[in-house]
């Protein structure tokens, strides 16, 4: 009996070491499929642009077109630690740390986030520049304001739904969080 | 030669199974739930199993573990969870400060009780109780939980101090 139930616990380890490898794997694969993607776009965008630019295109519309990649590279940078740390939590540290880096993981706004600033305005300095036509003539300080609305109204719906994702997915984990280390160190 | 991380892990598991199968029966009523527990311990072990360092014992970081994710699987549906003393009533002593081993033996005896008040412990003093009835030392509970000693030694003196005045007005 016990030679049986050890052959099958056995078994059962043995399958999910290989469930735990093929999901290695496939993080792995993902991960490197998405660096492949991001890599490929840049290559690509960047062709583009030397080629267009040979062939005599404005220079504000070359540049716009660098400063949309550069931020794009950094939005992809961004995101890429940020699920890294999501899908890396270390059980194996003592319960107050690891409650503590929930908290600081599930918090909306983070200190880190100013960076993001970077690749936005990059986002907005490049699209500008690339527009360059509609924002001359008569009309150019309306037609600047009113471009740059829709870009500050298209972020604003965006941390909106980002905010809604927050509150349903990480608020109900963080706020549990807080409760358990406040309970531990009562 | 350098163990494989496959190899590191099924040895972990053969040395401390059985400590994870306690910990899993502390948390769940029933062997589906534990089943499911144990395994989700055993999936963490192998995403944290490449940040081990050594820095603690390794029995100290399976605690850690199966501490931790019985704190987010409870998480999941703490209310609905009860900490199942059945199966270690030898050590329900560690639950009692005095040394009258009559009073002990009585109190044993009335472990259906024991259970009932134990079942309406915070999912934090679970963990502890499950810890202490682990026969761990303080610093080693300390060493789990992330605090200090005395602290953890307050804490648990007040959880048992607790479950003491319960079962006595229950009596």
């Amino acid at each position: 009996m016990e030679t049986n139930n050890n052959n099958k616990s056995v078994v059962t380890l043995e399958t999910l070491i290989h469930n735990l490898r093929i999901e290695d794997n496939r993080n792995l694969t993902l991960t490197r499929t998405m660096q492949g993607v991001m890599w490929g776009v840049v290559t690509i965008y960047a062709i583009i642009l030397v080629v267009k630019s040979i062939m005599g295109a404005p220079w504000p519309e070359t540049i716009g077109g660098f400063v949309v990649m550069l931020a794009f590279v950094l939005f992809a940078l961004f995101f890429r630690n940020y699920s890294k740390e999501y899908k890396s939590v270390d059980y194996g540290l003592p319960t107050t740390q690891m409650l503590s880096k929930a908290i600081q993981r599930y918090q909306i706004f983070q200190r880190r986030s100013i960076f993001l600033l970077i690749p936005l305005a990059l986002e907005d300095l490049g699209l500008t520049l690339f527009m360059h036509d509609f924002f001359n003539g008569q009309h150019a300080i309306t037609n600047l304001l009113i471009a740059h609305a829709y870009f500050i109204g298209l972020l604003a719906i965006g941390f909106f739904v980002g905010y809604l994702i927050w509150k349903k997915r990480h608020k109900p984990l963080r706020d549990y969080a807080i409760k358990l280390l406040k309970e531990i160190q009562s | 030669m350098k163990e494989s991380k496959e190899e590191k892990f099924k040895k972990i598991i053969a040395e401390n199974g059985d400590k994870i199968t306690r910990i899993c029966r502390y948390y769940n009523p029933n062997t589906e739930d534990q089943k499911d527990m144990y395994q989700e311990i055993l999936v963490n072990i192998w995403n944290s199993l490449d940040r081990f360092r050594g820095e603690s014992a390794i029995s100290t970081w399976i605690y850690r573990i199966a501490v931790n994710t019985s704190l987010s699987f409870t998480g999941k549906a703490f209310r609905f969870m009860k900490l199942q003393v059945s199966t270690d009533q030898q050590n329900l002593n560690m639950l009692f400060d005095d040394n009258d081993l009559e009073d002990k033996l009585r109190k044993e005896a009335n472990l259906e009780q024991l259970q009932n008040q134990l079942n309406l412990l915070s999912v934090i003093d679970k963990a502890l109780i499950s810890l202490v009835l682990e026969g761990l030392t303080m610093r080693e509970i300390a060493d789990i939980i992330g605090l200090t000693e005395p602290n953890v030694k307050v804490k648990i003196h007040r959880i048992k101090e607790e479950l003491a005045r319960k079962l006595l007005n229950n009596q």
